[in-house]
């Protein structure tokens, strides 16, 4: 199940220009330059989700969970800068692409964001 | 079965782990600690950092889940490893430094504090301590787990009372300047007396 997961998360992350893929926290973890745009999050700390977490536009992350608090929720070190969880199973590819996309802008370099 | 149960997993993630991680924490202690010297990691985990720390130093692993440990020693059998609680530290060793990568903020202040004087205990005259956590303001229970986050100012006053801060510098893991870099050394003992 979350094999198939990070294939999911991985094919749409590595899309991106110039992304690239490292271990962090134990996690495979998705950077543009030296930033990170998505974490895979596969049951951390026994949470019992398979889940990405990424940064979103100031102010999303409590609407998101508020409307659908099934599939987003806070992670722990980056929740409270705003970054939100998102819950594979529950999550259309369209969504996950989208929520994807808007981190790699949130994150990348400007000459990157120009093209 | 977890994802890094799968032995294909673990190769993947030893590959991938490449020069990542504690690397660059371990190069900020060599600036101040010379090699050779005995090192004690707290909260070591499954050994990543522990194992950087050993290619230059006397490096001590200890963590208060045995089963990380033991998990360690089966596959490290030469290890020099404790099964130690970070608030309390009860052990008769001595260390030129203890070193530990984003484990403390699972205490409280209370014990952080607490974990801080015992540190200088068990350290050597001028010893190092070196230690990361995640900045931010308040605390979090995620799975049960408390994570406390630091400033800046919460981290200096934590240290006052037994150390010198060295090194207090902000660093991205995730996200810009989301982490502290604490790097302190122990004040001498009360009396001015050399221990």
């Amino acid at each position: 199940m979350s094999g198939r997961q990070l294939e999911r998360v991985r094919a749409i992350c590595l899309a991106m220009p110039e992304a690239s893929e490292r271990l962090s926290h134990g996690e495979p973890t998705f950077f543009v330059g030296k930033r990170v745009f998505v974490m895979f999050a596969n049951n951390h700390h026994d949470d019992g989700r398979v889940a990405v977490w990424l940064p979103v536009p100031p102010g999303l992350q409590e609407t998101l969970i508020a409307s659908a608090p099934q599939t987003y929720f806070r992670p722990p070190y980056v929740g409270h800068r705003g970054w939100v969880g998102i819950e594979l199973d529950e999550v259309s590819d369209d969504d996950l692409r989208f929520h994807i996309q808007v981190a790699w802008e949130l994150v990348a370099p400007k000459r990157l964001l120009s093209n | 079965m977890s994802y890094y149960d799968d032995p294909d997993n673990v190769a993947g993630y030893i590959a991938m782990a490449e020069g990542y991680d504690g690397r660059e924490l371990v190069a900020a202690l060599r600036r101040y600690l010379k090699d050779g010297a005995a090192v004690l990691e707290l909260g070591m985990g499954p050994g990543k950092d522990l194992a950087m720390l050993g290619e230059h130093y006397e490096a001590t692993g200890s963590d208060i889940s045995a089963v990380f440990v033991d998990r360690y020693r089966r596959t490290h059998p030469e290890a020099d490893l404790l099964v130690l609680d970070a608030r309390t530290l009860e052990t008769d060793r001595r260390f030129d430094a203890i070193y530990s990568n984003k484990v403390l903020q699972h205490l409280t202040r209370d014990e952080v504090r607490e974990s801080f004087q015992r540190q200088a205990a068990v350290l050597n005259r001028s010893g190092l301590a070196l230690h990361t956590f995640w900045r931010g303001e308040g605390e979090e229970i995620f799975s049960g787990l408390l994570n406390v986050y630091y400033t800046e100012e919460q981290l200096r006053a934590l240290a006052a009372d037994s150390f010198e801060v060295i090194e207090l510098r902000r660093y991205a893991e995730m996200d810009e300047d989301d982490s502290l870099l604490l790097l302190m050394r122990r004040k001498p003992a009360p009396g001015g007396q050399p221990s």
